[in-house]
């Protein structure tokens, strides 16, 4: 006589992963040459560091609708579809829309260890242990920790290890106190913009886990910006997953009721 | 049925007014088409004339759940529609009668509208729901404000939807470091229904008034265990029995409407709550058994077997002539069931152990505070009145914890005290169940892997299912409910059904 909604709880686990959903933005810019800006970043990595996540997340909200595709393998084909709301650094709330026996599954996130889901068949709003960052988001290559790694500066210390014509590279070593599995982590910062466009992933071993390649910067309402197409590959396995962004809103007023466990009782 | 169809058709209706006449409001639905099909397979002892190996099960479902509104404001409709598979035709009439030829049932877990910040910080909702309290996985002694739903035991802590008033005040108070909520959510929640609905007995429920050979698992009392041995002398004479059972279900009246009250909180990272109920006990109890025609005359004493064999026999035969008053063939039992009243007080508490890599812990606690149970009992052996049990109270608990091991790897453990069906401080059980889940191949593949364990008379349940979601919305699982254990135990039980071999299809949409 045991139930049941554990398949749902799983499914829960998962979109636990999104809650620091992808935050892609950051400035845009139609500069063909160096931000003017770099020239004073440039010899302090960590400002520079800094200066990236301002411009990834220079909005005080957002609204992005994106679809995960796994390519490859045998997911081959899966979409994943999500609306996520952000507002300041740690607030946000996840409505799945796709694939549909995920309708009506949502997440929020009031910090890192403090997340909420509800499971759609029940309609029962649970709080998830944050043990559920192990867990991969329905078999693509994302996990929570790539999807929190929203804000670098605080997690990492920043040196520069290359300078080319058209990026900064910066190698970026975990700071002690932080819960990432990520101990190195090598990002590519474009000239133009201030912004990272490729991020190399390594674990404890020294092992290059993962890469991510971000294109296709366009222009956000407060004039900002995001990257329409990220692409993540599992360098173990070669399997990889492809992002786009289908739209999004920045600046809207969103409240702060959104983010709580009222918000995630709504829906079908 | 008929007027099934006609609540189909209204609601049905009701979908799609957003969709044609509301083009500014927020329309969202989620749906799926299910085929369930279960059989029972050999390993657990039937009644005589039972195959061990039978079809249990062949439902086909329709569910469609559906949203519509504007800002704070929506209702909610959800609606399945559940082919049951197995034709109901006693007679010619019935085979001229569609809903028993090919019978069919409507299920609603939802039907409210919810308005959100109707006072700041207040949100109202009304209507047909499921409200959910406590935090435990499943086992949730402070959800009790909805009767549980036995029906499936593959479903297990699923609930009746009743119709009710929920009003909650969320206040504005909330203190954060920069890592962890220090104080949030304060919230009470207060729930008024109006009218008690029971839960849902399992079809193998009937087998405790139907088959004595279980009688012994469902006595309770030396009324009862005296009753029960003349039963068995009749019925081993060639006597039968036909019970005729009762429910008494609650009035309608304003003393009996239920309510229930929650108070909750979120401090430095952990969820807490404390909560109240007044309303009655979802499980039925007997509180009435008359049986006429066996009378025992009062110098015999019914714990002889020698004396009193002579007047069973005599009862067994003078019932096949048919010459007495009291009419032949089967001795009518009328049994009445009723619900006890009772009053719950509860606390619950979950968190995050991040210092243990995250590792999700729960408790749950609730104490029930019942009446006086009398139960009158007239089997012609002298009418009696017992006292079933003293007005009291009992506990029950459920504390566990969830860890993923590895990205592939979920490992989920709870203690238990006291089962849902379990009521009054002598019956309470003590149980632990643990489970796995693993995922596989980009997560198309997944095995779960549960079973419960009564730790007094060491029966078990092992459910082991395997999902393969390998093409696009669609998920086919196959799967078993096995039970371990002697046939006088929990779950070694026939009250408990068969052990059973499922495989299940669905495309969500």
């Amino acid at each position: 006589m045991v139930h049941v909604e554990r398949i749902d709880k799983m499914k829960s686990m998962n979109i636990v992963l999104l809650g620091c959903l992808l935050s892609l933005t950051g400035l845009g810019s139609s500069f063909a040459e160096d931000d003017p800006a770099l020239k004073d970043l440039l010899g302090n990595a960590q400002a520079l560091l800094e200066e990236t996540d301002k411009r990834h997340n220079s909005f005080d909200d957002q609204t992005i609708r994106v679809a995960m595709t796994i390519e490859g393998g045998t997911a081959d084909g899966t979409t994943i579809e999500t609306t996520t709301h952000t507002k300041g650094k740690n607030q946000r709330a996840v409505r799945m829309h796709a694939p549909a026996n995920l309708k009506g599954m949502g997440v929020v996130v009031k910090s890192r260890d403090e997340i909420y889901v509800r499971l759609p068949d029940s309609r029962k709003v649970r709080r998830v242990g944050s043990h559920a960052k192990r867990q991969t988001f329905m078999g693509t290559t994302w996990n929570f920790d790539d999807m929190s790694m929203i804000w670098l500066a605080p997690d990492f210390t920043a040196k520069q290890i290359e300078e080319t014509e058209t990026h900064i590279v910066l190698e970026l070593d975990r700071k002690e106190s932080v819960d990432l599995q990520y101990k190195k982590v090598i990002v590519h910062v474009d000239r133009k913009h201030i912004m990272i466009d490729h991020i190399a992933y390594y674990d404890d071993a020294g092992d290059h886990m993962k890469t991510q390649i971000r294109k296709e910067l366009k222009t956000s309402d407060n004039g900002g910006g995001t990257y329409y197409d990220v692409v993540m590959k599992d360098e173990k396995s070669g399997a990889v997953t492809r992002t786009k962004v289908l739209r999004e809103k920045v600046n809207s007023g969103l409240k702060d009721k959104m983010f709580g466990r009222r918000w995630l009782s709504r829906g079908p | 049925m008929r007027s099934s169809r006609v609540i189909a058709a209204v609601l049905c209706g009701f979908l799609l007014i957003p969709v044609s006449a509301q083009g500014q409001s927020e329309f969202d639905y989620r749906g799926y088409l299910e085929l369930d099909n279960r059989f029972s397979v050999p390993g657990k002892t039937e009644p005589a004339g039972i195959s061990s190996t039978r079809f249990l099960r062949s439902d086909a479902t329709a569910r469609v759940t559906a949203a519509v509104g504007e800002d704070d404001v929506q209702g909610v409709l959800d609606l399945a529609l559940v082919f049951t598979g197995f034709p109901q035709t006693d007679n010619l009439n019935d085979l001229m009668i569609r809903e028993r030829v090919d019978p069919f049932r409507l299920e609603s877990d939802a039907l409210y509208i919810e308005i959100l910040d109707m006072l700041p910080g207040l949100d109202m909702r009304l209507g047909r729901q499921i409200l959910h309290w406590g935090s435990a996985d499943q086992f949730n002694p402070t959800n009790v404000v909805n009767a549980y739903d036995y029906e499936d035991p593959l479903k297990f802590g699923a609930a009746v939807a009743n119709e009710m008033l929920v009003l909650k005040y969320t206040a504005p108070i909330s203190v954060f470091s920069d890592s962890t909520t220090i104080f949030d959510d304060l919230a009470i929640e207060v729930a008024a229904v109006p009218i008690f609905r029971p839960g849902q007995l399992p079809a193998s429920a009937l087998a405790a008034f139907n088959d004595s050979s279980l009688f012994d698992q469902v006595v309770d009392s030396p009324s009862l265990r005296d009753l029960k041995g003349v039963q068995d002398l009749f019925l081993n004479s060639g006597g039968t029995v036909a019970y005729d059972v009762d429910v008494n279900n609650p009035e309608p009246d304003f003393a009996n409407a239920q309510v229930g009250t929650r108070l909750s909180w979120t401090l430095l990272g952990t969820d807490m709550g404390i909560m109240y109920y007044r309303g009655f006990e979802d499980t039925p109890r007997a509180e009435d058994i008359r049986a006429t025609g066996l009378n025992v005359p009062q110098n015999i004493d019914i714990n002889d077997e020698e004396a009193l064999l002579p007047v069973v026999e005599g009862l067994v035969a003078t019932r096949s002539n048919g010459v007495t008053d009291d009419g032949e063939g089967a001795i009518p039992t009328d049994v009445k069931l009723s619900y006890p009243r009772v009053q719950v007080l509860g606390a619950d508490l979950s968190t995050s152990l991040d210092f243990m890599g995250g590792v999700g812990l729960w408790g749950e606690f609730a104490m029930t505070f019942h009446e006086d149970l009398y139960r009158y009992i007239d089997v012609g052996l002298g009418p009696v009145l017992e006292q079933e049990a003293e007005a009291g109270h009992y506990w029950k608990l459920t504390t566990g914890f969830d860890y993923s091991l590895t990205s592939w790897w979920y490992f989920n453990a709870q203690y238990i005290r006291g089962f849902v069906d379990e009521f009054g401080a002598p019956n309470l059980g003590d149980y632990v169940l643990a489970g796995s889940e693993f995922k596989m191949f980009s997560e198309t593949v997944a095995l779960l892997l549960f079973s419960i364990l009564d730790l007094e008379e060491l029966s078990a349940v092992i459910y082991p299912e395997l999902f393969m979601r390998l093409w696009r919305n669609t998920e086919v699982s196959v799967g078993a409910f096995a039970f371990l254990g002697e046939p006088d135990t929990k779950f070694g039980s026939r009250l408990t059904g068969p052990n059973t071999v499922f495989i299940k299809g669905r495309y969500s949409f």
